[in-house]
């Protein structure tokens, strides 16, 4: 099971990782810094499983989202952000969010975000 | 540790090091970012990518900022660095989020100046985090949103339509005024300003009510109800009161409990809590360095094969293995520089990093000394090792403040003298073989050559002015305790001025030199090794020793005829190229024997090194040119304190220890003799 961590702080991408790892340690990670570095990734990687940031520069986590629905790309993603607004949730899961998450990404929260992804 | 013992407090223990490291490191980026925004939006008050830049930062810091605080097992006292950095960025971010409509009025300069005060107070947070210290209770932030809501609210008053809003406009004022003097209490660190403060508020509001009522005083009213929000965001009274208690005592209980053991057990080489950040490249510093002095013991290894090598060829050794030893050797040699070239690059950053930081300096500074000054940059993408890059910016730093200080005019004295009113400083790096050159110009009124002059005979530096070139007058500002400067100002001039710049960079192996020109401008001009710890070296002999002497100091390897040199006044003189130049004899410089044409044959040739001395260039001549080479410097052991000659030793391959020359004090050696007797003209 391969999953793909988007996020443009190197910081939180390894703190999410490493929680990650902790829940889940057969679990192969890979990394992007913005959407559009995801996107080239979920071509090369290939990855099952994706958690996404939103405020990211280039490419944020809304437009990430749009360009995975209108591709078509069979990766499921679930939302990580500090952004909680109800409008903000409902736009994500209109493009097809499989989840959203609250940072920050307590332990409790990993295993409901993995336990979203693997439903 | 000691690391441990000072961090003990902000941490708890909660944190691991590596993540602290991490998060710190980035949230350095993090605000670098946004002062850089920061600036540009100063210069461009409409642009909204700027503004959303701004917030991408604020809101990735406040990300991790969260992340580092969800890790604490306990909850973290209110006056935690990190919990002020949150509410910090919170308080910024609703206070500019007017700013992101599309159709915002531009960015005033009230606005500016909070969130350059806003930017402060969050890097004051981060570099408290990283010490292990407690802020101050005072809440700069909170103060300053305070008086930007004031100062909306008033705005708003004032645009008030109706005629009919007069008396309400009157008794408004009166309490903006009152509301602006207890802010300045505040400031001043009185607990009763914050109660009136409230207090006026109070009025304010409802007065505002009052009005509302009858007349629509919509805009003044929301600014207003901002006003409470700030106020009761902010500590109250009781709050301030509690929190001023409490950090006593948290700071009686550190004391005592930090300093009796302050780490006896500890190895004296450690280094200090603050400068673990500093360290994080992506990989630990030390580990670098580690790496690097082992490419140093391969290249004192490759230089052995090599010379094994050379010695083998000559022998009875059968050709085959000979020139497969050859072979062996050669790539040795290559695998080995590639080796060393890649560490060494590890541990090069661009000076963007440094000009960053100038651009801020530069506009605090014309805002406290009331000139207009600009700040150009040239050459951010030129690398410089770590080190020097950390180290080079005070010595620059005091440059440009010595610059903005009293080389730049006023704008009405520039615009008298037909200038642009805003002044220019202009910081250049570039590269030259394997010198790094930065300059830092600017286009003020230049040095005052008489002023100088006059100093240095008072202060009996020289005996008699007429005879001075103007390189020597130039040369004189270095001196120890020298400084012409009028008046002592808190920008510079404090006495410690140009010797200290020159000493620090001394001690990077680097040197200073200026140029100026009378109402023009001047220009310091800073060269440096790109690489501390490997030099680039010509191997000399002199007497029976080798001696190195590195290639930034050399500009040219000429041989001269013997009897081309003239005697002037005690030096012996030549034309080297279109010159006319001292040459000294290192045998004699050394000490090693006295110089004198009787010892040389009179048709003998002589190898000279024309050192790149700061403002006067000489020729250094030797017995023999050997070659170039490469070698890591070691500096030399404590004993040898006093030796400055020699920068340190290095291992050549035959595993012969020569010594590696300072041209700085061989040039000090040569004109500390000529100077005194005021003769040297060239």
């Amino acid at each position: 099971m391969k999953l793909l961590i988007v996020d443009d702080s190197s910081f939180a991408r390894r703190k999410l990782k490493q929680a990650l790892l902790l829940a889940k340690p057969n679990l192969e990670i890979v990394e992007a810094c913005d959407g559009e570095d995801a996107l080239q990734k979920i071509v090369s990687e290939i990855p099952d499983y994706c958690i996404t940031d939103l405020v990211m520069p280039k490419m944020d986590g809304i437009s990430f989202l749009n360009e995975v629905k209108t591709r078509g790309l069979a990766v499921k993603v679930v939302v990580a952000s500090a952004d909680i607004q109800e409008q903000r949730r409902k736009e994500c899961s209109e493009l097809g969010a499989a989840g959203f998450f609250e940072k920050p990404l307590t332990a409790a929260k990993i295993t409901g975000l993995l336990a979203a992804l693997e439903s | 540790m000691q690391e441990e013992s000072k961090s003990r407090f902000t941490n708890h223990g909660v944190f691991t090091d590596e993540s602290i490291r991490d998060f710190i490191a980035e949230a350095e980026e993090q605000l670098s970012g946004i002062e850089q925004e920061m600036l540009a939006l100063e210069e461009e008050r409409s642009s909204r990518s700027r503004v959303e830049e701004i917030f991408r930062h604020l809101h990735g810091l406040k990300g991790n900022t969260g992340l580092v605080l969800s890790e604490s097992e306990k909850p973290l006292p209110r006056i935690h660095p990190l919990n002020y950095l949150q509410t910090g960025i919170h308080a910024i971010e609703s206070a500019f989020d007017h700013l992101r409509q599309p159709a915002a009025p531009p960015v005033t300069d009230e606005e500016i100046a909070f969130l350059f005060e806003a930017l402060d107070f969050l890097k004051e947070q981060v570099s408290a985090f990283r010490e292990g210290a407690l802020v101050p209770v005072r809440n700069e932030l909170f103060l300053a949103r305070l008086g930007l809501c004031i100062a909306d609210f008033e705005g708003a008053v004032s645009a008030a339509p109706d005629v009919a809003t007069d008396v309400f406009r009157d008794a408004a004022g009166q309490s903006i005024s009152a509301a602006r003097a207890f802010l300045k209490e505040i400031h001043a660190g009185s607990l009763n300003g914050l109660k009136n403060l409230h207090r006026c508020v109070g009025t304010l509001a409802k007065a505002a009510r009052y009005a509302g009522e009858v007349l629509i005083l919509d805009p003044a009213e929301r600014q207003l109800a901002l006003v409470e929000e700030a106020l009761r965001a902010g500590p109250g009274v009781e709050q301030v009161e509690l929190l001023l208690a409490l950090q006593k005592e948290i700071e009686s209980i550190f004391d005592s409990s930090d300093h009796p053991e302050a780490s006896p057990q500890e190895p004296s080489g450690s280094q200090p809590a603050a400068d673990t950040a500093k360290g994080v490249i992506r990989v630990d510093q030390h580990k670098i360095d580690e790496l690097l002095r082992m490419v140093g013991q391969l290249l004192v290894l490759k230089n052995g094969v090599a010379d094994l090598a050379a010695r083998l060829d000559g022998t009875h050794l059968e050709e085959g293995l000979r020139s497969e030893l050859r072979g062996v050797s050669e790539s040795l040699s290559r695998a080995s520089d590639e080796l060393r070239e890649a560490v060494v690059t590890l541990r090069l950053f661009p000076m963007r990093n440094l000009f960053k930081r100038f651009q801020r300096l530069i506009r605090d500074l014309s805002i406290s000394l009331g000139k207009e000054i600009r700040l150009t940059t040239q050459g951010e993408s030129i690398e410089l090792d770590k080190t020097l890059l950390d180290q080079i910016s005070e010595p620059i730093v005091h440059l440009l403040r010595n610059a903005a200080d009293h080389g730049i005019e006023t704008a009405e004295a520039r615009k008298a003298l037909g200038k642009p009113p805003h002044g220019t400083i202009f910081i250049q790096a570039f590269r030259e073989s394997s010198t790094i050159v930065i300059e830092v110009s600017d286009d003020g009124k230049g040095l005052d050559t008489a002023a100088i002059t006059a100093r240095a005979l008072s202060l009996g530096l020289i005996d008699d002015a007429s005879s001075l070139s103007e390189a020597t007058v130039r040369e004189l500002i270095f001196h120890p305790g020298f400084s012409t400067a009028a008046s002592v100002t808190s920008v510079s001039g404090r006495g410690v001025g140009m010797d200290a710049v020159r000493s620090a960079i001394r001690s990077l192996r680097g040197t200073v030199s200026v140029r100026t020109l009378a109402g023009q401008g001047t220009t310091f001009q800073i060269r440096l090794p790109a690489s501390l710890l490997l030099t680039k070296g010509i191997l000399v002999e002199s007497g029976a020793e080798e001696y190195i002497l590195p290639i930034e100091s050399i500009r040219d390897l000429v041989r001269i005829d013997a009897r081309e040199l003239r005697d002037y006044r005690g030096m012996q003189l030549a034309q080297i190229g279109e010159r006319t130049l001292p040459v000294v004899s290192l045998r004699s410089l050394l000490g090693i024997e006295v110089a004198g044409r009787a010892t040389r044959a009179v048709d003998e040739l002589l190898s000279v090194a024309v050192i790149n001395h700061a403002a006067f260039p000489f020729g250094l001549s030797v017995d023999r040119f050997q070659g170039e080479m490469e070698a890591v410097v070691r500096p030399l052991e404590t004993q040898f304190c006093g030796f400055e000659i020699c920068l340190g030793a290095a291992i050549l391959g035959n595993g012969r220890v020569v010594l590696v020359l300072n041209a700085e004090e061989v040039s000090r050696r040569v004109f500390g003799r000529s100077e005194t007797q005021g003769l040297l003209e060239n």
